[in-house]
Protein backbone atom coordinates (compact mmCIF):
# COMPACT_ATOMS: atom_id res chain seq x y z
CA UNK A 1 0.00 0.00 0.00
CA UNK A 2 3.01 2.51 1.27
CA UNK A 3 4.27 2.01 -2.61
CA UNK A 4 1.14 2.60 -3.87
CA UNK A 5 0.82 5.99 -2.43
CA UNK A 6 4.76 6.28 -3.18
CA UNK A 7 4.23 6.20 -6.70
CA UNK A 8 1.14 8.00 -6.62
CA UNK A 9 2.33 10.52 -4.93
CA UNK A 10 5.80 10.93 -7.73
CA UNK A 11 3.09 10.75 -10.47
CA UNK A 12 0.79 13.80 -8.99
CA UNK A 13 3.42 15.87 -7.72
CA UNK A 14 6.86 16.02 -9.36
CA UNK A 15 9.00 18.55 -10.86
CA UNK A 16 7.27 18.84 -14.14
CA UNK A 17 4.01 18.33 -13.57
CA UNK A 18 3.59 20.32 -10.07
CA UNK A 19 6.64 23.02 -10.40
CA UNK A 20 6.42 22.83 -14.35
CA UNK A 21 10.47 22.86 -14.04
CA UNK A 22 12.62 21.11 -17.31
CA UNK A 23 9.91 22.21 -19.68
CA UNK A 24 12.06 23.78 -22.45
CA UNK A 25 14.07 20.86 -22.65
CA UNK A 26 10.73 18.64 -22.65
CA UNK A 27 9.38 20.75 -25.40
CA UNK A 28 12.72 21.26 -27.32
CA UNK A 29 13.11 17.33 -28.17
CA UNK A 30 10.94 17.65 -31.12
CA UNK A 31 8.19 15.43 -29.42
CA UNK A 32 10.36 12.94 -30.83
CA UNK A 33 8.90 9.69 -28.22
CA UNK A 34 13.39 8.65 -28.13
CA UNK A 35 14.60 11.84 -28.12
CA UNK A 36 12.54 12.19 -25.17
CA UNK A 37 13.11 9.28 -23.48
CA UNK A 38 17.00 10.14 -23.48
CA UNK A 39 16.41 13.83 -22.22
CA UNK A 40 14.15 12.54 -19.18
CA UNK A 41 17.31 9.85 -18.24
CA UNK A 42 20.37 12.18 -19.04
CA UNK A 43 18.26 14.79 -17.12
CA UNK A 44 17.27 12.09 -13.86
CA UNK A 45 21.03 11.10 -14.01
CA UNK A 46 21.91 14.87 -13.79
CA UNK A 47 18.87 15.65 -10.42
CA UNK A 48 19.71 12.59 -8.33
CA UNK A 49 23.56 13.74 -8.57
CA UNK A 50 23.40 16.54 -8.50
CA UNK A 51 21.03 16.51 -4.88
CA UNK A 52 23.69 14.24 -2.91
CA UNK A 53 26.57 16.69 -4.32
CA UNK A 54 24.33 19.84 -3.28
CA UNK A 55 23.63 18.34 0.24
CA UNK A 56 27.27 16.74 0.51
CA UNK A 57 29.09 20.47 -0.11
CA UNK A 58 25.82 22.31 2.02
CA UNK A 59 27.80 22.60 5.38
CA UNK A 60 30.25 25.11 3.38
CA UNK A 61 27.35 27.69 2.03
CA UNK A 62 27.34 31.06 4.04
CA UNK A 63 23.87 29.92 6.35
CA UNK A 64 22.64 33.31 5.65
CA UNK A 65 22.68 33.80 1.93
CA UNK A 66 22.89 30.29 0.97
CA UNK A 67 19.84 30.68 -1.81
CA UNK A 68 21.63 33.09 -3.74
CA UNK A 69 24.95 31.09 -4.37
CA UNK A 70 23.06 28.00 -5.37
CA UNK A 71 22.80 28.62 -9.07
CA UNK A 72 26.95 28.91 -8.82
CA UNK A 73 26.91 25.76 -7.13
CA UNK A 74 24.70 23.90 -9.61
CA UNK A 75 26.50 25.82 -12.90
CA UNK A 76 29.93 24.22 -11.30
CA UNK A 77 28.00 20.47 -9.98
CA UNK A 78 26.32 20.03 -13.48
CA UNK A 79 29.76 21.67 -15.20
CA UNK A 80 32.06 19.13 -14.00
CA UNK A 81 29.48 16.16 -14.52
CA UNK A 82 28.51 17.13 -17.95
CA UNK A 83 32.41 16.79 -19.07
CA UNK A 84 32.36 13.50 -17.15
CA UNK A 85 30.06 12.14 -18.82
CA UNK A 86 31.06 13.37 -21.98
CA UNK A 87 35.05 11.68 -21.70
CA UNK A 88 33.15 8.54 -20.36
CA UNK A 89 30.75 8.46 -23.04
CA UNK A 90 33.70 9.07 -25.64
CA UNK A 91 35.84 6.27 -24.02
CA UNK A 92 32.74 3.87 -24.35
CA UNK A 93 31.20 4.71 -27.71
CA UNK A 94 34.02 6.20 -29.70
CA UNK A 95 32.50 8.82 -32.52
CA UNK A 96 29.40 7.54 -32.32
CA UNK A 97 29.31 9.78 -29.07
CA UNK A 98 29.38 13.09 -31.03
CA UNK A 99 25.64 12.67 -31.61
CA UNK A 100 24.72 12.33 -28.27
CA UNK A 101 26.71 15.58 -26.90
CA UNK A 102 24.02 18.25 -27.41
CA UNK A 103 21.72 16.17 -25.26
CA UNK A 104 24.51 15.84 -22.66
CA UNK A 105 24.69 20.16 -22.30
CA UNK A 106 21.25 19.93 -22.66
CA UNK A 107 20.27 17.92 -19.78
CA UNK A 108 23.44 19.66 -17.83
CA UNK A 109 21.96 23.35 -18.19
CA UNK A 110 18.23 22.26 -17.81
CA UNK A 111 15.99 24.29 -15.14
CA UNK A 112 14.32 20.47 -13.84
CA UNK A 113 17.94 19.78 -12.39
CA UNK A 114 18.72 23.95 -10.99
CA UNK A 115 14.59 23.50 -10.18
CA UNK A 116 15.51 20.43 -8.29
CA UNK A 117 18.44 21.39 -6.40
CA UNK A 118 16.91 24.35 -5.16
CA UNK A 119 13.71 22.48 -3.80
CA UNK A 120 16.32 19.66 -2.19
CA UNK A 121 17.80 22.17 -0.81
CA UNK A 122 14.73 24.13 0.89
CA UNK A 123 13.46 20.62 2.19
CA UNK A 124 16.66 18.78 3.17
CA UNK A 125 19.55 18.58 5.48
CA UNK A 126 21.53 15.74 5.48
CA UNK A 127 22.65 13.40 2.59
CA UNK A 128 20.53 10.48 2.83
CA UNK A 129 17.74 12.51 2.64
CA UNK A 130 19.21 14.55 -0.08
CA UNK A 131 19.83 11.11 -2.29
CA UNK A 132 16.03 9.75 -1.55
CA UNK A 133 14.89 13.36 -2.98
CA UNK A 134 17.28 13.39 -5.44
CA UNK A 135 15.88 9.80 -6.23
CA UNK A 136 12.11 11.15 -5.96
CA UNK A 137 12.63 13.73 -8.16
CA UNK A 138 13.98 11.99 -10.75
CA UNK A 139 11.51 9.45 -10.77
CA UNK A 140 8.94 11.77 -10.98
CA UNK A 141 10.62 13.41 -13.88
CA UNK A 142 10.98 10.39 -15.61
CA UNK A 143 7.55 9.36 -15.26
CA UNK A 144 6.50 12.79 -16.74
CA UNK A 145 9.17 12.51 -19.61
CA UNK A 146 7.07 8.86 -20.00
CA UNK A 147 3.93 10.26 -20.02
CA UNK A 148 4.60 12.76 -22.75
CA UNK A 149 6.20 10.00 -24.74
CA UNK A 150 2.64 7.98 -25.12
CA UNK A 151 1.11 11.54 -26.66
CA UNK A 152 4.18 12.86 -28.67
CA UNK A 153 3.58 10.93 -32.29
CA UNK A 154 -0.28 12.37 -31.85
CA UNK A 155 0.80 15.80 -30.94
CA UNK A 156 3.84 15.82 -33.81
CA UNK A 157 1.60 14.92 -36.40
CA UNK A 158 -0.80 16.12 -39.54
CA UNK A 159 -3.87 15.44 -37.44
CA UNK A 160 -3.43 18.26 -35.38
CA UNK A 161 -3.85 21.71 -36.14
CA UNK A 162 -0.10 23.90 -37.66
CA UNK A 163 -0.43 26.11 -35.14
CA UNK A 164 -0.64 23.90 -32.11
CA UNK A 165 1.90 20.89 -33.63
CA UNK A 166 4.73 20.01 -31.80
CA UNK A 167 5.93 21.93 -28.59
CA UNK A 168 3.12 24.38 -28.62
CA UNK A 169 0.25 21.35 -28.42
CA UNK A 170 2.69 19.86 -26.06
CA UNK A 171 2.86 22.79 -23.49
CA UNK A 172 -1.39 22.84 -23.46
CA UNK A 173 -1.16 18.88 -23.13
CA UNK A 174 1.71 19.68 -20.16
CA UNK A 175 -0.66 22.55 -18.94
CA UNK A 176 -4.01 20.44 -19.00
CA UNK A 177 -1.67 17.03 -17.36
CA UNK A 178 0.00 19.23 -14.30
CA UNK A 179 -4.26 20.75 -13.72
CA UNK A 180 -5.37 16.64 -13.52
CA UNK A 181 -2.27 16.11 -11.17
CA UNK A 182 -3.03 19.15 -8.84
CA UNK A 183 -6.61 18.29 -8.64
CA UNK A 184 -5.84 14.77 -8.10
CA UNK A 185 -3.46 15.62 -5.38
CA UNK A 186 -6.05 18.03 -3.75
CA UNK A 187 -8.33 15.84 -3.64
CA UNK A 188 -6.04 12.95 -2.03
CA UNK A 189 -5.02 15.47 0.62
CA UNK A 190 -8.46 16.62 1.18
CA UNK A 191 -9.87 12.62 1.54
CA UNK B 1 -0.89 42.84 -44.04
CA UNK B 2 2.23 41.19 -44.01
CA UNK B 3 5.14 41.50 -41.44
CA UNK B 4 7.69 44.07 -42.53
CA UNK B 5 11.41 43.61 -42.39
CA UNK B 6 13.00 46.95 -40.84
CA UNK B 7 16.61 47.31 -42.46
CA UNK B 8 17.59 50.05 -40.07
CA UNK B 9 17.06 47.90 -36.76
CA UNK B 10 18.76 44.94 -36.36
CA UNK B 11 17.28 42.19 -34.52
CA UNK B 12 13.38 43.11 -34.50
CA UNK B 13 12.55 39.89 -35.42
CA UNK B 14 13.05 39.04 -31.77
CA UNK B 15 9.97 41.16 -30.87
CA UNK B 16 7.25 38.65 -31.77
CA UNK B 17 8.74 36.87 -34.62
CA UNK B 18 11.56 34.92 -32.84
CA UNK B 19 10.14 36.07 -29.18
CA UNK B 20 11.99 34.03 -26.90
CA UNK B 21 8.34 32.68 -25.07
CA UNK B 22 5.97 32.59 -27.55
CA UNK B 23 8.05 31.48 -30.56
CA UNK B 24 11.12 29.71 -28.93
CA UNK B 25 9.21 28.13 -25.68
CA UNK B 26 12.11 29.26 -23.79
CA UNK B 27 11.44 30.25 -19.88
CA UNK B 28 8.15 28.55 -19.65
CA UNK B 29 8.17 27.67 -16.24
CA UNK B 30 9.36 31.70 -14.76
CA UNK B 31 6.69 32.90 -17.36
CA UNK B 32 3.96 30.74 -16.21
CA UNK B 33 3.82 30.39 -12.23
CA UNK B 34 5.21 33.70 -11.99
CA UNK B 35 2.95 35.98 -13.92
CA UNK B 36 -0.19 35.77 -11.65
CA UNK B 37 0.00 39.46 -11.25
CA UNK B 38 2.10 42.57 -12.70
CA UNK B 39 4.64 42.97 -9.78
CA UNK B 40 5.34 39.38 -9.75
CA UNK B 41 5.69 40.05 -13.83
CA UNK B 42 7.94 43.13 -13.14
CA UNK B 43 9.86 40.87 -10.41
CA UNK B 44 10.68 38.60 -12.78
CA UNK B 45 11.37 40.89 -15.82
CA UNK B 46 13.96 42.97 -13.76
CA UNK B 47 15.96 39.71 -12.81
CA UNK B 48 15.90 38.54 -16.30
CA UNK B 49 16.48 41.81 -18.16
CA UNK B 50 19.70 42.04 -15.56
CA UNK B 51 21.07 38.32 -15.53
CA UNK B 52 20.47 37.97 -19.41
CA UNK B 53 21.98 41.41 -20.64
CA UNK B 54 24.91 41.15 -18.09
CA UNK B 55 25.51 37.40 -19.02
CA UNK B 56 25.34 37.78 -22.66
CA UNK B 57 27.63 41.21 -22.46
CA UNK B 58 30.58 39.26 -20.78
CA UNK B 59 29.94 36.34 -22.54
CA UNK B 60 30.59 37.77 -25.48
CA UNK B 61 34.50 38.00 -24.21
CA UNK B 62 34.92 34.31 -24.52
CA UNK B 63 36.83 33.57 -27.65
CA UNK B 64 35.00 31.29 -30.00
CA UNK B 65 38.23 29.03 -30.04
CA UNK B 66 37.48 27.87 -26.63
CA UNK B 67 35.50 24.35 -26.77
CA UNK B 68 31.63 24.44 -26.92
CA UNK B 69 31.36 22.47 -23.41
CA UNK B 70 34.15 24.72 -21.61
CA UNK B 71 32.07 27.77 -23.15
CA UNK B 72 28.51 26.60 -21.91
CA UNK B 73 30.23 25.59 -18.11
CA UNK B 74 31.44 29.61 -18.35
CA UNK B 75 28.36 30.90 -19.50
CA UNK B 76 26.65 29.26 -16.83
CA UNK B 77 28.86 29.72 -14.02
CA UNK B 78 28.77 33.98 -15.39
CA UNK B 79 25.06 34.07 -15.47
CA UNK B 80 25.13 32.59 -11.34
CA UNK B 81 27.42 34.98 -10.67
CA UNK B 82 25.09 38.10 -11.70
CA UNK B 83 22.42 36.71 -10.14
CA UNK B 84 23.64 37.25 -6.70
CA UNK B 85 23.64 41.18 -7.04
CA UNK B 86 20.44 40.53 -9.06
CA UNK B 87 18.56 39.25 -7.28
CA UNK B 88 20.02 40.89 -3.69
CA UNK B 89 18.76 44.01 -5.90
CA UNK B 90 15.71 42.51 -6.83
CA UNK B 91 14.83 41.96 -2.92
CA UNK B 92 15.81 45.66 -2.24
CA UNK B 93 13.81 47.17 -4.83
CA UNK B 94 10.71 45.10 -4.97
CA UNK B 95 10.73 44.44 -0.81
CA UNK B 96 9.56 40.94 -0.69
CA UNK B 97 9.92 38.52 -4.09
CA UNK B 98 9.44 35.19 -2.04
CA UNK B 99 6.40 34.56 -4.30
CA UNK B 100 9.05 34.26 -7.25
CA UNK B 101 11.99 33.22 -5.14
CA UNK B 102 11.80 29.76 -6.62
CA UNK B 103 11.60 30.12 -10.10
CA UNK B 104 14.21 33.48 -10.26
CA UNK B 105 17.58 31.63 -10.18
CA UNK B 106 15.95 29.53 -13.26
CA UNK B 107 16.49 32.45 -15.13
CA UNK B 108 20.09 32.03 -14.83
CA UNK B 109 20.22 28.90 -16.10
CA UNK B 110 18.50 26.97 -18.45
CA UNK B 111 19.27 26.80 -22.16
CA UNK B 112 19.02 30.37 -23.53
CA UNK B 113 22.13 31.39 -21.51
CA UNK B 114 23.84 28.06 -22.64
CA UNK B 115 23.30 25.97 -25.48
CA UNK B 116 21.14 28.46 -27.35
CA UNK B 117 23.79 31.48 -26.34
CA UNK B 118 25.96 30.61 -29.50
CA UNK B 119 22.60 30.83 -31.93
CA UNK B 120 21.36 33.52 -30.68
CA UNK B 121 23.75 35.96 -29.47
CA UNK B 122 26.51 34.92 -32.59
CA UNK B 123 26.74 38.53 -33.96
CA UNK B 124 29.71 39.66 -34.88
CA UNK B 125 28.77 43.11 -34.89
CA UNK B 126 28.30 44.88 -31.60
CA UNK B 127 25.18 47.19 -33.04
CA UNK B 128 23.37 43.87 -34.18
CA UNK B 129 24.34 41.89 -30.68
CA UNK B 130 22.54 45.34 -28.87
CA UNK B 131 19.89 45.16 -31.05
CA UNK B 132 19.33 41.76 -30.49
CA UNK B 133 19.31 41.97 -26.96
CA UNK B 134 17.27 44.78 -26.46
CA UNK B 135 14.57 43.46 -28.85
CA UNK B 136 14.46 40.27 -27.00
CA UNK B 137 14.04 41.90 -23.70
CA UNK B 138 11.77 43.88 -24.92
CA UNK B 139 9.42 41.07 -26.48
CA UNK B 140 9.94 38.90 -23.35
CA UNK B 141 9.05 41.89 -20.90
CA UNK B 142 6.06 42.36 -23.04
CA UNK B 143 4.33 39.08 -23.08
CA UNK B 144 5.76 38.75 -19.39
CA UNK B 145 3.68 41.84 -18.27
CA UNK B 146 0.84 41.43 -20.51
CA UNK B 147 0.55 37.69 -19.33
CA UNK B 148 0.38 39.15 -15.76
CA UNK B 149 -1.75 42.33 -16.36
CA UNK B 150 -3.95 39.53 -17.93
CA UNK B 151 -4.07 37.01 -15.33
CA UNK B 152 -4.20 39.54 -12.37
CA UNK B 153 -7.71 41.17 -14.07
CA UNK B 154 -9.49 38.14 -15.04
CA UNK B 155 -7.92 36.00 -11.88
CA UNK B 156 -8.78 38.04 -9.07
CA UNK B 157 -10.43 41.15 -10.85
CA UNK B 158 -7.60 43.96 -9.81
CA UNK B 159 -4.54 45.45 -11.28
CA UNK B 160 -1.27 46.55 -10.45
CA UNK B 161 -3.36 45.11 -6.90
CA UNK B 162 -6.06 47.99 -7.27
CA UNK B 163 -9.36 45.87 -7.14
CA UNK B 164 -11.39 46.44 -10.02
CA UNK B 165 -14.04 44.21 -10.18
CA UNK B 166 -16.35 42.98 -7.47
CA UNK B 167 -15.97 39.27 -8.07
CA UNK B 168 -13.15 37.77 -10.15
CA UNK B 169 -13.65 36.36 -13.11
CA UNK B 170 -12.15 33.17 -13.43
CA UNK B 171 -9.84 32.76 -10.25
CA UNK B 172 -8.95 29.36 -12.13
CA UNK B 173 -5.96 31.66 -13.98
CA UNK B 174 -3.99 32.19 -11.20
CA UNK B 175 -2.81 28.31 -11.31
CA UNK B 176 0.73 27.41 -12.45
CA UNK B 177 -0.98 25.04 -14.83
CA UNK B 178 -3.93 27.10 -15.89
CA UNK B 179 -0.66 30.04 -16.91
CA UNK B 180 0.49 27.07 -18.85
CA UNK B 181 -2.46 26.04 -20.71
CA UNK B 182 -2.72 30.09 -21.43
CA UNK B 183 1.15 30.40 -22.76
CA UNK B 184 0.42 27.56 -24.93
CA UNK B 185 -2.99 28.74 -26.32
CA UNK B 186 -0.78 32.70 -26.86
CA UNK B 187 2.05 30.56 -28.48
CA UNK B 188 -0.23 28.99 -30.96
CA UNK B 189 -2.04 32.01 -31.63
CA UNK B 190 0.77 34.18 -32.41
CA UNK B 191 2.46 30.83 -34.58
CA UNK B 192 -0.75 31.23 -36.52
CA UNK B 193 -0.79 34.64 -36.92
CA UNK B 194 2.94 34.44 -38.43
CA UNK B 195 2.07 31.97 -40.59
CA UNK B 196 -1.32 34.15 -41.66
CA UNK B 197 1.26 36.21 -42.67
CA UNK B 198 3.55 34.12 -44.71
CA UNK B 199 7.14 33.08 -43.17
CA UNK B 200 9.95 35.10 -44.00
CA UNK B 201 13.49 35.11 -43.08
CA UNK B 202 14.37 38.61 -41.73
CA UNK B 203 17.85 39.34 -43.00
CA UNK B 204 19.40 40.71 -39.40
CA UNK B 205 19.16 37.80 -38.35
CA UNK B 206 21.65 36.09 -40.26
CA UNK B 207 23.92 39.95 -40.44
CA UNK B 208 26.31 39.87 -38.86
Amino acid sequence: MTAVTELFLVLTENLVLTYLFGLPGLLKSDCQPRRLLRVGVLTACFIFTGCMLLAWIRPILPAESAHLWIPLCAALINGMLDVLLILLLAAALGKKAHARIPEIHAAAVSSAVLGALLLSFEKNDTVQTACIFGLRSAAGYMLAALMLCFAAPVLRSEKMPAAVRGWRGMMIYTGLLAMAAACLSAGSAAS
Amino acid sequence: MRLRHHDSLPGTSFLLRRNLILSEGLIAAPAAVCTDSVTNALIVCFVFCCVTALTVLLGALIPRRVPFAIRILSYSVIAALVYIPTAAAADYLFGDISAASLYLPLLSGGLLLTSAHDRLFSARRVKTLLGRLICMLLGVCAVLLGMGALRELLGAGALCGTKLMASPLMPVLLTPACGLILLGVLCAVVSAGIRANGEECDADDSRD
